[in-house]
C-alpha cells in the first residue's frame, strides 16, 4: 500500500484493519479487535517509537548507526 | 543500517508482549527494545519467552533474573518456572558480522542480475558465479566487470573466468549446474521471470550465485554464541539455549558436536529457530524432562474463535 498508516494512532489501526485478512499480497488471519489491540499493545510497550508505520508492505524502517548519506542534507 | 519488519511479526508481538506483560521483571524486556542495535535479538527473545509462557506446564516466568556465576553476575534471558523446576533460558542470533555478511550475499546477487539485465544477456546463456572470501570491490562494479568479462570470454561451455575472489561459469541452459555444492541460504537461482519450474531447473536459470565463504562464518558465530550462552546460565539451574536466525543444517551441526560435552552437560535442551518453528534437541539421557515440559505443545497465540 502507497498509503502510511501511523500504528501509533488509534484512527490509522482501525482504518488500516479494514484491509483484513489481506494486506499487500499477506494474509493475517486475525480478528479484528485482536489485530486493532495487539498494534496498539506494541504501540504502548514501546512507547509509541516513530517506526511504527505500515507502508510499502512492512513496518519500518528501524535505523540504527551511520543512515544518513553524506549526500543527504543534514537532519 | 535500517531494517523493516513484517507486519504479522508486528501483530505476534503486540499478543506476546501482552501475554508477557503479566510476568516478574517484564519491563526488563522493554529495554532491549530501546536500544536499537538490540531490537531484533529482543524481538527473538520475546517470541522464544511467549513459546515457553504459553507451554500448560509453565506456571511463570522471571525475566532477566540475577545470578552470580563464578564471582560474577550474570542475567540469562529468562527462567521458566515449571512443574518440573526452574529452567534457565538464554536465546542468541548469529553475530550482526554474519548477517551482514548475508545480506551483502544477496545485494552481489541483484548487482549480478542487474548487469546482465542492462547488457541484453544472451537467452541461451546461464552465469554460474562462486564467491570465495569476502569482495575486495563494490559489488555493483565487480557485477559489470565479471557480466563483460563473461561475455567477452569464449562462448564454448563450461568456460570459467576468474575475479579476485570471485570465479565464474559461462554455461549453456541446457548444461547440467557446474555448481553443484547446493546449501540453502548461500545459493540463490535467478530465472528469467515469475515462472513455475520447480526447483534447479537449470534450463530456465539466468544467474546462480554460491556464496562459499559464508557457512563457515555462520557455523564460528554460532559455536561461538553457544559458549556465551553457557557462560550466562546459572549452574543451579538447568539450562535451554535457544538459537535463531540459523540454517537449521549449521545449527544442528554445532548442537552435535556440543551435546556430550561435560561443559554442556546442565544444558537440558538446544532449541533451534526456523520458519516459523521450535525444533528442539535433548540430551538422550533426560529425554523425559523436555517431553514432560513441552507437554501437549504450546496453546496457540491467537486465541481459536
Amino acid at each position: 500500500m502507497e498509503k502510511a498508516f501511523d500504528l501509533r494512532r488509534q484512527a490509522d489501526r482501525e482504518e488500516l484493519a479494514t484491509f483484513l485478512p489481506s494486506f499487500d499480497r499477506r494474509t493475517i488471519d486475525v480478528p479484528l479487535p485482536l489485530f486493532v489491540n495487539a498494534l496498539r499493545d506494541v504501540s504502548d510497550f514501546l512507547g509509541g517509537p516513530d517506526w511504527l508505520v505500515y507502508q510499502w508492505g512492512v513496518v519500518g524502517p528501524v535505523r540504527h548507526g551511520k543512515t544518513q548519506s553524506p549526500l543527504e542534507l543534514q537532519r | 543500517m535500517s531494517f523493516s519488519a513484517e507486519l504479522q511479526r508486528i501483530v505476534e508481538l503486540g499478543l506476546e508482549l501482552r501475554d508477557l506483560s503479566q510476568y516478574e521483571n517484564f519491563e526488563a524486556v522493554l529495554i532491549g527494545f530501546g536500544n536499537l542495535p538490540q531490537f531484533f535479538d529482543t524481538l527473538f527473545e520475546v517470541c522464544a519467552a511467549s513459546l515457553f509462557s504459553r507451554l500448560e506446564t509453565t506456571e511463570r516466568l522471571r525475566f532477566a533474573p540475577l545470578y552470580k556465576v563464578r564471582d560474577r553476575q550474570k542475567r540469562p534471558d529468562f527462567d521458566v518456572h515449571s512443574r518440573l523446576g526452574v529452567l534457565s533460558v538464554e536465546c542468541k542470533r548469529p553475530h550482526s558480522l554474519v548477517q551482514r555478511a548475508a545480506e551483502t550475499f544477496r545485494v552481489i546477487a541483484r548487482a549480478l542480475h542487474q548487469a546482465m539485465k542492462a547488457v541484453d544477456w544472451p537467452r541461451e546463456l546461464r552465469l554460474g558465479v562462486e564467491i570465495m572470501a569476502p569482495l575486495r570491490e563494490a559489488p555493483s562494479s565487480l557485477a559489470e566487470r565479471l557480466v563483460n568479462l563473461a561475455l567477452a570470454g569464449p562462448r564454448e561451455d563450461g568456460a570459467e573466468i576468474r575475479h579476485g575472489t570471485v570465479r565464474a561459469f559461462v554455461q549453456l541452459r541446457k548444461s547440467p549446474f557446474c555448481l553443484t555444492d547446493v546449501r540453502f541460504g548461500h545459493d540463490v537461482m535467478i530465472l528469467d521471470r515469475d515462472e513455475a519450474t520447480g526447483l534447479f531447473n537449470p534450463d530456465f536459470t539466468m544467474l546462480r550465485v554460491v556464496n562459499n565463504g559464508l557457512g563457515h562464518q555462520v557455523a564460528q558465530s554460532v559455536g561461538r554464541r553457544l559458549a556465551e550462552a553457557l557462560s550466562q546460565l546459572p549452574s543451579e539451574n538447568g539450562g535451554v539455549i535457544v538459537l535463531g536466525d540459523v540454517p537449521r543444517r549449521v545449527a544442528d551441526g554445532a548442537i552435535a558436536r556440543r551435546i556430550d560435552e561435560p561443559a554442556y552437560g546442565r544444558i537440558l535442551a538446544f532449541v533451534v529457530h526456523e520458519a516459523d518453528d521450535f525444533h528442539f534437541t535433548y540430551r538422550t539421557y533426560r529425554p523425559d524432562a523436555i517431553q514432560e515440559l513441552l507437554g501437549s505443545g504450546p496453546r496457540p497465540l491467537v486465541p481459536a474463535a
